[in-house]
């Protein structure tokens, strides 16, 4: 009688054959188009991307950009920035720097932090990948179904520990409005690179990030589209 | 570049889908190819193949095993029968398997796993992936972006048909 058992078995079996049939057949190496190299190299730059760590200490990396937003932040006076509760960037030459002064004793932050965020619709096309989330914020990741193409949206706590650097070069920078808040939209034109959008929660509790393949005015509709809820406790 | 600051750098940054992707192109292109006698659109499929790995690496242990050759081998494979198939303009025959994948030759003492070859191609991929993978049927549609009922029924098409051919081999169902 043949049992699931022997079917896996079997199963097993025939793959190996198969494969071994195929790879004796297989005869010239093939010419892939400069079309498909470049499809492919995309999907290999993407599969270099956190979502091949699922790890803990790669779920807290959050990139982010509040470079105008502060205008040059290594100028404020220690002052300055100790009235500064939440995330804030400094600009080091082609590169900004994100840090957070801890807020959790601001009213009006802690309630921002005890709340998650969301995108209630994605984009066409986009199905989900992945969430990670951290003690620190939470990360969602999108993949495009037949591109390969991936979505983020990140945010994170301002709660006076975990910092990033967003490279810029290449990108431009503009100021934008995002329902009432206002954020940073990086754009390119670069093969490889993707736009961005950063911006603040009202409070600077939270700083959110929307990143991928998509022009910047479906990124500025996706950050004005974030919702939020409750947060629940993070299983360990 | 806007770069991603990790927390922790590991020693594996190299990617297992670059790995997969540069080692099994050829292959994946071969067997498309012998399907779709185009070039064009055989790299279509070997793309559309590795865009479904892409998802679903998580479940990808091992970038040399044999196992996950054979799951880019049956995706390549059913995605070049459906293109072959719009060609056709068979767009209604979602299961229907006219169409010839690999040819295999089985010279071996497993008369059940003779049977399994002998099978048409999607009928095959089904079966390998659900017993062999551990798939399940819905996970199978998602692999071969179809609906769980088209998988479901190429399921139960494929146990009829493996009953036959058992029975023809004098093996008990």
């Amino acid at each position: 009688m043949v049992t699931d058992t022997a079917l896996r078995h079997a199963a097993a079996q025939a793959q190996d054959v198969l494969l071994t049939t195929l790879a004796a057949e297989q005869a010239n190496l093939h010419k892939f188009s400069a079309a498909f190299e470049k499809k492919l190299q995309k999907l290999v730059r993407r599969a270099r991307h956190p979502m091949l760590h699922r790890t803990l200490r790669y779920a807290a990396v959050i990139v982010l950009t509040l470079a105008t937003l502060f205008g040059s932040v290594m100028a404020l006076s220690p002052e300055a920035r100790a009235q500064v509760a939440g995330w804030f960037g400094s600009v080091f030459g082609s590169y900004t720097h994100y840090d957070n002064v801890d807020a959790t004793q601001i009213p009006d932050a802690a309630a921002e932090m005890e709340l998650d965020y969301y995108l209630p619709a994605i984009v066409q096309g986009y199905a989900p990948l992945q969430e990670t989330e951290t003690p620190g914020g939470k990360t969602y990741m999108y993949v495009h179904e037949s591109t390969g193409n991936i979505l983020f949206f990140s945010y994170a706590y301002a709660q006076g520990s975990g910092s990033s650097f967003w490279g810029v070069e290449g990108y431009t920078e503009q100021r934008v409005q995002i329902g009432q808040l206002e954020g940073d939209l990086y754009t390119t034109q670069e093969e490889g690179k993707s736009n961005v959008i950063v911006w603040t929660s009202r409070h600077g509790g939270i700083l959110f990030e929307l990143s991928g393949d998509l022009e910047g005015q479906e990124l500025i509709r996706l950050a004005e589209s974030v919702r939020h809820q409750v947060r629940t406790p993070v299983s360990s | 570049m806007l770069v991603y600051l990790q927390m922790l750098e590991t020693p594996e940054e190299k990617s297992k889908f670059e790995t997969i992707y540069l080692e099994n192109r050829n292959l994946l292109f071969h067997v498309a190819n012998r399907i779709l006698h185009n070039d064009q659109d055989a790299e279509d499929a070997v793309h559309y193949a590795f865009v479904k790995l892409a998802e679903n690496m998580h479940r990808i242990a091992d970038a040399d095993h044999p196992k996950t050759i054979g799951y880019l081998v049956a995706i390549v494979e059913n995605r070049a029968i459906d293109m072959y198939r719009r060609k056709q303009a068979h767009p209604q025959l979602e299961y229907l398997d006219e169409v010839a994948g690999v040819a295999v030759e089985y010279t071996g003492e497993n008369a059940l796993a003779g049977c399994i070859l002998k099978l048409p191609p999607r009928q095959r991929n089904v079966v390998i992936l659900k017993y062999h993978y551990g798939y399940t049927i819905k996970e199978i549609a998602g692999i071969f972006g179809t609906t769980y009922q088209n998988i479901q029924k190429i399921d139960q098409r494929a146990k009829q048909n493996l009953k036959e051919l058992c029975q023809k081999e004098g093996i008990e169902w």
